[in-house]
């Protein structure tokens, strides 16, 4: 039998899942509500690896025809985004926990 | 439009995916923000972008690398071209021994041994870079970014031999006046008692020459790596002109190159530059040479009934 291999998740890609949780998002809108964590220049390389690893997925906006420039890309989390970002979350308690439960 | 030179660049150094994924959504939202921002704010906007795109190119080059390296690119491109390689180096060796005053010869193998091991990756990565630009399709920028990684690499391996090398070559040096000196070809130099032949000949050379020769080091380890991606970018030419046969065409460019090259030097043309320009007389000739092969599309087969 294979065991296949974890996935794993950053910080930074966790708080982005948890931004995204409360509504699709633009990635400019993602870097304002995150109050400074989150960066102009690596939010993109980050979104397209998450989407890349599936946790989140995209769409273009819809917009006019007579529209000037490219259309934005709207993202929203999956449900295995959110799978893998709830299970990371329930280590990382388990393992704050356990230096206290050691005294 | 605002972002268009970004738009430009990026098509061109980016894979599709990843421009795509990565700076279409960038650009996007810089032209959205430039219809209400203006000043301090665009300008971090667009150092955001030129961010990404330095981020994204970073991850194209990473997984260009992993592709080159993997282990379908080592059965099918790197075995048969260090086997290339390695043969041409013994042809190299065994031509250099046959000629060498015998004499000198040992000395002479050493040096040609160092130079043959500066020189073996990127002679190595050449017909690698043209095998690999067959490989899928719209490989062009990938390709590029593969070479320019690869030369960076044989650069630092040419320096970091050169230590070796510039020993070899002094006491290479010293043999030949050892020879000459038996001769009588009119040198007044001797052996010093005491001191090894090396240091003889570093002494007679003189510090001015000795800086010459370090600079000629040097200058030819740069070019070394020069060659690396003009060989590539003619290769890489040579395969999506003239298909899949590629190493068998570069080694008849280099062969024309060699005769070529030693045509003239038995003739005397070129053969009384100075040797910092020698360097780029070799260039030219490998310039010539490959174009040549590029518009005569009878020297070497051509496969395109086998891409039809």
């Amino acid at each position: 039998m294979s065991v296949d291999r974890l996935p794993s998740i950053s910080a930074t890609e966790s708080l982005i899942l948890d931004l995204l949780d409360a509504g699709a998002k633009f990635g400019l809108e993602l870097i304002e509500a995150s109050s400074g964590h989150l960066k102009r220049g690596t939010i993109y390389v980050t979104l397209a690896r998450m989407e890349t690893k599936g946790f989140v997925e995209s769409r273009q906006e819809e917009r006019a025809p007579a529209a000037i420039g490219l259309p934005r890309r709207l993202y929203k989390p999956t449900s295995y985004g959110l799978k893998v970002r709830d299970a990371y979350r329930l280590l990382r308690e388990a393992l704050a926990l356990r230096p206290a439960e050691a005294q | 439009m605002t972002g268009r030179l970004v738009v430009a660049i990026a098509r061109r150094l980016l894979r599709e995916e990843t421009y795509r994924l990565t700076m279409e959504p960038a650009i996007a939202d810089l032209q959205h923000e430039a219809h209400t921002a203006s000043g301090v704010r665009l300008v971090r906007s667009y150092a955001g972008v030129v961010r990404a795109l330095i981020l994204a190119s970073g991850r194209d080059i990473g997984s260009d690398l992993r592709e080159a390296l993997d282990l379908e690119s080592a059965r099918g491109v790197w075995a048969p071209a260090a086997a290339w390689a390695a043969g041409l180096s013994l042809i190299v060796l065994i031509g250099a021994s046959i000629d060498a005053d015998a004499r000198y010869r040992q000395e002479l193998l050493a040096t040609l041994l160092a130079s043959v091991a500066v020189s073996f990756a990127p002679f190595l990565m050449a017909p690698a870079a043209f095998a690999l630009s067959r490989r899928g399709t719209g490989r062009r920028r990938s390709l590029a970014a593969v070479v320019l990684v690869m030369t960076a690499v044989s650069w630092t391996a040419a320096f970091g031999m050169r230590p070796t090398r510039e020993r070899l070559e002094l006491t290479l040096e010293a043999a030949r006046w050892h020879v000459a000196a038996e001769d009588g070809a009119g040198m007044a130099q001797r052996l010093i008692a005491g001191q090894s032949p090396a240091e003889t000949a570093r002494m007679l050379d003189g510090p001015v020459r000795a800086r010459e020769r370090a600079a000629r080091g040097f200058w030819n380890d740069f070019r070394l790596g020069l060659d690396v991606p003009l060989m590539a970018l003619i290769g890489v030419a040579l395969a999506r002109s003239r298909g899949w046969m590629v190493p068998v065409r570069f080694a008849l460019m280099a062969g024309a190159w060699m005769l070529l090259t030693m045509t003239m030097l038995s003739l005397g043309i070129g053969r009384n530059l100075p040797p910092a320009h020698q360097g780029w007389r070799d260039l030219a000739l490998v310039v010539i040479v490959a174009a040549v092969f590029l518009v005569r599309p009878s020297l070497g087969a051509s496969n395109r009934r086998r891409h039809a």
